[in-house]
């Protein structure tokens, strides 16, 4: 039984207004509007479920602290994406350890073509995708979702992650290689399994 | 110009893309709490605890007016038809009446007056407004000053009634009801009640000459004017006190819970960043309801009560991290795991509580103070607790039968809760404000 009806709001923006003067209803249907697209994007940066999970609210709680910031409010979906990912890269900024990466590119041979990677990803379950990106190290896992994934060009992931662009580009190149691996081997298997 | 590269790029953009895009799980529904929490925002059915205090306090205060209402209105009907007295000090000879029974009681003057009237011969005036009175060889002069005041004490707008001594008066009456004797053929004596007296033919006599002279020459009867007594403070009735009678008693508490949180040791494990729900909010509102019995001011009382009892700690980790934000320089602070407990705790319980009322006047007069213990069973975790308890506050009486008590409560806890979860020692204690009704004759 509901004792409160919710209130409507008839737009993004209203609902958006009404955030900012922290209804409590309307901060919970803005909640109920991206928690689940925020989710996926904290599984895919984050290591382990526990961690996406930290992500997660920490990310929210900056959204609702920051949305009187927010200007146009058309934009309010990129800004909160927005808002995910720099928290998620500011996560791993604090808690990474300096890890050992020493994939090199030469390390596996490349037998696939582009197009076999396409099948490879198309044919995995979303699931086992994302383990296996999440099983990449850190620094690589946030260059691949970063630039693949959520499509922000070195130049600009250089200055979310305070690198330079040309260290973002050759982080780049290696996670491919390891991604790319790790897709062939993940293809290999299941190609043997099926 | 592409690369194989960047070809593989753009494959694996584009499969990847496809198959994120619509990727969105829902989150455990425990990620909701955390961050509400910490943000401080009502989801939904935190509302429901402040409402329900808040309506019952509503419902409690509105039956209360209409209770007043009625039984005001049945007492004033009362009154008018029945000169019920209404309270009686007998130590004194002075009695306060009844509305109805003052208005009967001018009515009654008012025959006296005739009745008492003497000879109009007797009577002479001068054109000054002095006015004289023979007996015998005396003669009284009455300044128009003291007719005047006379005037004023008869309209009520004087408060002060004459006061004669004892022998003034029984030389007073004795004189009068010789003067009555000399009456019986003069027309005055056939005056009946509703008729007026200035129908008679008295020339020479002004009506209000006659009423200063009566006045100040009163029979004991009319020595009582009912409005100056009523008005006098000196006279201040006692309140009769019968308070062995059963009392009914219903009372709502909200208040706002505290806690002192005791952590104890364990090998190994370090806690840190303990914090609780700011001192104001929803979380910390806890609700009680408690009915009983009263009799002679002791209170047996059955008490329902819930409040939320919430805190946030962290087990400290082997990482360390360096915290740049900081402006006095890096400063390295420990990573934690972080905790929320939140539980809701449920009593039950039987309280004693002993309940005085001052009723001596002064301007503590209808205060009263609440001392108490009570035991309380833990509905969810089955622990007990005893609870040490005071109030005070004002006691309103709303009717003959009902009063309404309010005023602040506190309550402490003397037993430590142990939190099922986290083996913290909890000791709550709550203060608030406790409104509520009492029920039985006085």
């Amino acid at each position: 039984m509901k004792f409160f009806r919710s209130k409507k709001y008839n737009s993004l923006t209203e609902l958006v207004l009404a955030c900012q003067r922290l209804e409590p209803s309307a901060q919970t249907i803005f909640y109920e509007r991206y928690k689940a697209k925020l989710t996926g994007i904290c599984l895919r940066y984050a290591k382990t479920k526990m961690e996406a999970e930290d992500i997660f609210q920490e990310a929210f709680i900056k959204v609702f602290k920051n949305l009187n910031e927010v200007k146009d409010i058309a934009s309010i979906d990129s800004w909160v994406k927005s808002v995910v990912i720099r928290t998620a890269i500011n996560y791993y900024n604090r808690t990474t350890k300096d890890q050992l990466l020493h994939s090199s590119i030469d390390d596996f041979p490349k037998e696939l073509e582009s197009a076999d990677y396409d099948t490879i990803i198309e044919q995995l379950n979303v699931e086992v995708l994302l383990k296996i990106i999440n099983q990449l190290p850190d620094i690589y896992r946030m260059v691949v979702n970063l630039h693949l994934i959520d499509g922000y060009t070195h130049a600009e992931i250089g200055k979310i992650m305070s690198i330079p662009d040309s260290t973002s580009r050759s982080n780049f190149m290696r996670a491919r290689h390891l991604l790319m691996k790790k897709l062939q081997e993940k293809g290999i298997t299941q190609y043997e399994n099926s | 110009m592409k690369t194989p590269d960047n070809n593989e790029d753009e494959a694996l953009q584009k499969a990847l893309k496809r198959k994120f895009d619509d990727f969105a799980p829902e989150p455990d529904p425990s990620w909701k709490k955390g961050i509400f929490d910490t943000l401080q925002i009502s989801n939904g059915t935190a509302y429901i605890r402040p409402l329900l205090v808040a309506a019952a306090l509503i419902v409690i205060l509105f039956l209360t007016a209409i209770e007043y209402d009625f039984i005001s209105i049945n007492m004033i009907r009362k009154s008018d038809i029945t000169n019920e007295e209404i309270t009686v000090r007998h130590d004194s000879g002075w009695q306060i009446k009844s509305k109805n029974e003052t208005a009967a009681e001018k009515s009654k003057i008012i025959i006296d007056l005739k009745s008492s009237i003497p000879e109009p011969g007797k009577l002479s005036f001068s054109n000054t407004g002095n006015m004289s009175f023979k007996k015998g060889k005396e003669e009284k002069i009455h300044s128009a000053s003291k007719v005047k005041m006379v005037k004023e004490a008869l309209e009520g707008k004087h408060n002060e009634v004459s006061t004669f001594t004892e022998n003034e008066t029984a030389r007073i009456s004795n004189q009068l009801s010789k003067e009555k004797d000399l009456l019986t053929d003069s027309p005055l004596t056939k005056v009946s009640p509703g008729t007026e007296l200035l129908k008679f033919n008295i020339p020479k006599i002004k009506p209000l000459a006659i009423r200063a002279f009566i006045a100040s020459n009163f029979n004991p009867v009319l020595k009582i004017n009912t409005q100056a007594i009523s008005r006098n403070e000196n006279a201040k009735p006692e309140i009769l006190k019968t308070e062995k009678k059963l009392k009914f008693l219903f009372n709502i508490t909200s208040m706002n819970t505290f806690q002192e949180l005791t952590v104890q040791a364990i090998p190994g494990v370090v806690y840190q960043n303990i914090g609780f729900p700011t001192k104001f909010s929803a979380k910390r509102l806890g609700l009680k309801l408690t009915g009983g019995v009263e009799k002679n001011g002791f209170q047996l009382l059955l008490n329902y009560g819930q409040f939320d009892q919430s805190f946030q700690y962290e087990i400290a980790t082997d990482e360390f991290v360096v915290n740049e934000k900081n402006p006095v320089g890096d400063k390295i602070v420990r990573k934690g795991i972080k905790y929320n407990e939140n539980s809701t705790l449920k009593l039950f319980g039987i309280g004693l509580k002993r309940h005085t009322l001052i009723t001596k006047n002064s301007v503590f007069r209808n205060y009263f103070g609440d001392v108490g213990i009570e035991y309380s069973r833990e509905l969810t975790a089955g622990s007990n607790v005893i609870w040490g308890n005071a109030g005070f506050g004002k006691q309103i009486m709303i009717s003959k039968n009902t009063s309404l008590t309010i005023g602040p409560y506190f309550e402490y806890s003397l037993m430590k809760l142990v939190n099922p979860d986290s083996k913290f020692q909890v000791k709550p204690y709550q203060i608030g404000i406790a409104a509520g009704l009492r029920f039985g004759q006085k």
